[in-house]
C-alpha cells in the first residue's frame, strides 16, 4: 500500500523539489506550460466536436458555452476552486486555504495555470451532452459552481493536499494519474444530472419509443475535433507529471495507442454487426481510449493500454444503447465516453497496475473511489441543475428551439447565407 | 373515474355547443352542484343550465355525448383540462372577455396575418394526411394553453377541419409565432426533428416569397 500511496503522491512531489530556480526547475516549468497550452487547446476540439455534432442553428451557442466555460471557469478556480482543491486538506475532504492566489511563486503559478485548464475541461464536458435546448445563462450558472465547488472537491479527494494534509481518496492509494474519475467522469456525471432535468430535445424520441437520430451539420468539425482533442490530450497526460522527465515516453505512448485501440473498439463491434462504421462513433471511440487510459497511463504497460482503450470504444457503442433505452439524450455522446470509458478506466488502471497485475486490494480501492465520485457528484450536480432550472430557467422555451439558439440567445448565425428564416432582433434576443 | 377526467369530458362536449361566458357560466354550474355527484346526475345539470338557448335546444345531444366520453374506455378523444380558465373566469368575469376582445393591434400584427395563413397552409399541406390529422388533433389540444381569444381558437378549429379560405382571425404576433412553434413541435413529435425542421424551412420559403414579412413569424 506504501508503494501505491508514494504513486499517487508522484503528482506532489514537483511542487516541493522544483520550487527553485535551477535549469531543471526551468525546464519542468516549461514542459508545464506547453502542456497547460495543449490542455487549453483541447478547447477548440470540445468546441469543434460538439459544434459539428449539434444542428446549425445551434452551432454559435455551443461555441460560446466552450468559450465561456474557459473564460468563467478559469476566473472562478482561481477564485476559490484551487484552494478547495490544493488548499491545506486536513480533513481529506476539501482545502481550506491559498484561494484567491496573488503573491505567488513562479511554480505556483505554473501550477495554477494547468490545473485551471483541467477545471475548464471538466465543466465543458457538460455542454456537448446538454447541446441544443439549454438557456445559456442557466447553463452558465451550473457550470460556475461545478468548476469552483464540484470539481474541486472531488479533486481534493484524489489529488489534494499540494498546500498540506492529504486527501482521503489519496490516502487510501486511488490512482487516477490525470483524471479518468477525477476530471472526465466528474464532468459526465454533471453532464448526466443535466440532461435528466432538462429533458430530450423535442422530438428526439416517439412516443412508441423510438429513437430519432439527429445528425450533427459538420461532421469535418468533428473530425478536427477529435484529432485537435486527441493532441491535447498529450499535454493533459503527459503534463500529469509535472515535470520533464523520461516517464513522459511510456504515457504519451500508452495514450496513443489507447486512442487508436478505441476507435478500433467502435469499428469492430460495427463490423461484427455489419452495420456500417460512422465518423462521429468512431471519433468517440478514441476519445473514450484516451480517456480510459488517462487514469493509468503512467503506470500501465502499453499491451494493456491498448485494452483499455479498446474496451473504452466498445462501451461507447453500449453506453449509447443504454441511455437511449432510458430516453436520455446526450447529443454529443459525452457521458458514455467520460462517464462510462471513465470509470472502466478508473478502474482498468487499478487492475493493469505495471508489475501487479489484478491486485485485489488495488481493485477494491479504485471501485471505491468510482463509487465516492459517482455518489457525491451525481446527486450534487442533479440538486445545482434542479435549482437553477427553478430559480434561473435551464430549459429553453420551444420557440427557441425551433428558432435556434444561436438567434434566440446570441442574435448571432453561424451560417447567415445558408439559413433562411426568423428576424434576428438583437434588442430582444 | 377521477374529477379532472370528468371535468374534461364535460368540457369537450359543452365547448362545441356553448362558447364564451356561456361555456364557462355552465361549466361553474357544473362544478358547484354535480362535479362530486355521479355522472349519471348529468341529466338535472342540463336540467339546471335551461337558461343557456344552446344548451337547451341541444339538451338529448349533449347529455348522450357526455356519457360516451364517459364511458369510455380511455380520454384520447377529451380536451384538455380547462381547469385554468375556469379560475381565471371565476376570478375576472365579464373583464377578461371584454379586455380579449378590445385587444389593440399593431399595424405589424395585422401585416403578418396573411403571411400567417399562408405559412400555416404550407405547413400543414407539407405533410400526408394522417399526420395532419395528428397536427391537427395536437393544435387543437394546444390552443387552450396558448391563451387565444375563445373566437380565435373556433376560427382555427374551424379552418382545421375545413381548411378553404383563411378567416379573418385577431391576432397578434405573439400568439402567430406561438401557433407556428406549436405546429412545429407537433411535427417534431409527429416526424422527428430534423423532418420538421425541413419542413418549417420550406414552408417558411414558400411564405416568404409571398410574403417578405413571413420571417416575422419564426
Amino acid at each position: 500500500m506504501k508503494k501505491i500511496t508514494a504513486a499517487a503522491l508522484l503528482l506532489l512531489s514537483p511542487l516541493i523539489c522544483y520550487a527553485d530556480n535551477t535549469p531543471e526547475s526551468a525546464m519542468n516549468t516549461v514542459w508545464l506550460m506547453t502542456a497547460a497550452a495543449l490542455v487549453f487547446f483541447m478547447q477548440a476540439g470540445f468546441a469543434l466536436l460538439e459544434s459539428g455534432m449539434s444542428r446549425a442553428k445551434n452551432a454559435v451557442n455551443v461555441m460560446m458555452k466552450n468559450y465561456l466555460d474557459v473564460c468563467l471557469g478559469s476566473l472562478i478556480f482561481w477564485l476559490v476552486g484551487y484552494g478547495l482543491m490544493f488548499g491545506n486538506n486536513t480533513t481529506g475532504f476539501f482545502g481550506s486555504d491559498h484561494f484567491f492566489m496573488d503573491d505567488i511563486q513562479p511554480w505556483d503559478a505554473a501550477f495554477i495555470l494547468f490545473q485551471t485548464m483541467f477545471a475548464a475541461t471538466a465543466a465543458t464536458i457538460c455542454s456537448g451532452a446538454m447541446a441544443e435546448r439549454t438557456q445559456f445563462r442557466g447553463y452558465l450558472i451550473a457550470s460556475g459552481f461545478i468548476t469552483g465547488l464540484i470539481y474541486p472537491l472531488v479533486g481534493s479527494w484524489a489529488w489534494g493536499g499540494v498546500h498540506g494534509g492529504q486527501g482521503w481518496l489519496a490516502s487510501i492509494g486511488f490512482i487516477d494519474f490525470a483524471g479518468s474519475s477525477v476530471v472526465h467522469s466528474v464532468g459526465a456525471w454533471c453532464a448526466l444530472a443535466g440532461i435528466i432535468v432538462l429533458g430530450a430535445r423535442s422530438g428526439r424520441f416517439s412516443e412508441r419509443g423510438e429513437v430519432r437520430e439527429i445528425p450533427g451539420h459538420n461532421l469535418t468539425m468533428v473530425a478536427l475535433g477529435g484529432f485537435i482533442l486527441w493532441l491535447g490530450w498529450f499535454g493533459f497526460n503527459g503534463g500529469s507529471t509535472l515535470k520533464a522527465d523520461e516517464n513522459i515516453g511510456l504515457i504519451l505512448l500508452n495514450t496513443h495507442l489507447s486512442a487508436c485501440a478505441g476507435a478500433l473498439g467502435v469499428m469492430l463491434w460495427r463490423v461484427l454487426q455489419n452495420k456500417a462504421i460512422l465518423l462521429t462513433e468512431t471519433v468517440n471511440g478514441s476519445i473514450a481510449g484516451l480517456v480510459a487510459i488517462t487514469a493509468g497511463c503512467a503506470s500501465m504497460d502499453p499491451l494493456f493500454a491498448i485494452i483499455s482503450g479498446f474496451v473504452g470504444g466498445l462501451l461507447v457503442i453500449a453506453g449509447t444503447a443504454f441511455l437511449n433505452a432510458l430516453r436520455l439524450d446526450d447529443v454529443v455522446g459525452a457521458i458514455p465516453v467520460h462517464g462510462f470509458a471513465g470509470v472502466w478506466g478508473t478502474f482498468a488502471a487499478g487492475m493493469f497496475y505495471s508489475g501487479d497485475l489484478f491486485n485485489t486490494e488495488r481493485m477494491v480501492v479504485q471501485s471505491i473511489g468510482i463509487f465516492s465520485i459517482f455518489m457525491f457528484v451525481f446527486p450534487a450536480s442533479l440538486l445545482l441543475y434542479w435549482l437553477t432550472a427553478k430559480f434561473s430557467g435551464l430549459r429553453a422555451d420551444t420557440q427557441h428551439e425551433q428558432r435556434g439558439l444561436d438567434v434566440t440567445e446570441h442574435a448571432e448565425r453561424g451560417y447567415p447565407e445558408f439559413q433562411p428564416g426568423s428576424v434576428i432582433d438583437r434588442r430582444a434576443a | 373515474m377521477d374529477l379532472t377526467t370528468r371535468r374534461r369530458a364535460v368540457f369537450t362536449v359543452l365547448s362545441d355547443y356553448v362558447h364564451d361566458d356561456s361555456l364557462w357560466q355552465a361549466m361553474g354550474q357544473w362544478e358547484a352542484s354535480c362535479s362530486a355527484q355521479g355522472q349519471f346526475e348529468l341529466n338535472k345539470f342540463l336540467a339546471s343550465c335551461s337558461g343557456i338557448d344552446a344548451i337547451a335546444k341541444n339538451r338529448t345531444a349533449i347529455y348522450r355525448q357526455m356519457i360516451v366520453l364517459l364511458m369510455a374506455p380511455d380520454n384520447q378523444r377529451l380536451k384538455p383540462d380547462p381547469l385554468r380558465e375556469m379560475e381565471q373566469y371565476k376570478k375576472q368575469g365579464f373583464s377578461s372577455v371584454k379586455l380579449s376582445r378590445s385587444q389593440s393591434f399593431t399595424p405589424q400584427d395585422v401585416q403578418c396575418r396573411p403571411a400567417f395563413a399562408v405559412l400555416l397552409g404550407e405547413l400543414m399541406d407539407a405533410v400526408r394526411s394522417d399526420t395532419q390529422q395528428r397536427l391537427q388533433r395536437y393544435l387543437q389540444d394546444q390552443m387552450l394553453s396558448l391563451q387565444l381569444g375563445q373566437d380565435v381558437r373556433r376560427g382555427l378549429a374551424e379552418w382545421l377541419e375545413i381548411r378553404g379560405a383563411f378567416p379573418p382571425l385577431a391576432l397578434d404576433l405573439l400568439s402567430m409565432r406561438k401557433l407556428i412553434n406549436t405546429v412545429y413541435i407537433g411535427l417534431c413529435e409527429s416526424l422527428g426533428p430534423v423532418q420538421a425542421d425541413q419542413i418549417l424551412n420550406a414552408a417558411a420559403a414558400k411564405a416568404m416569397a409571398q410574403h417578405a414579412n413571413a420571417g416575422l413569424l419564426l
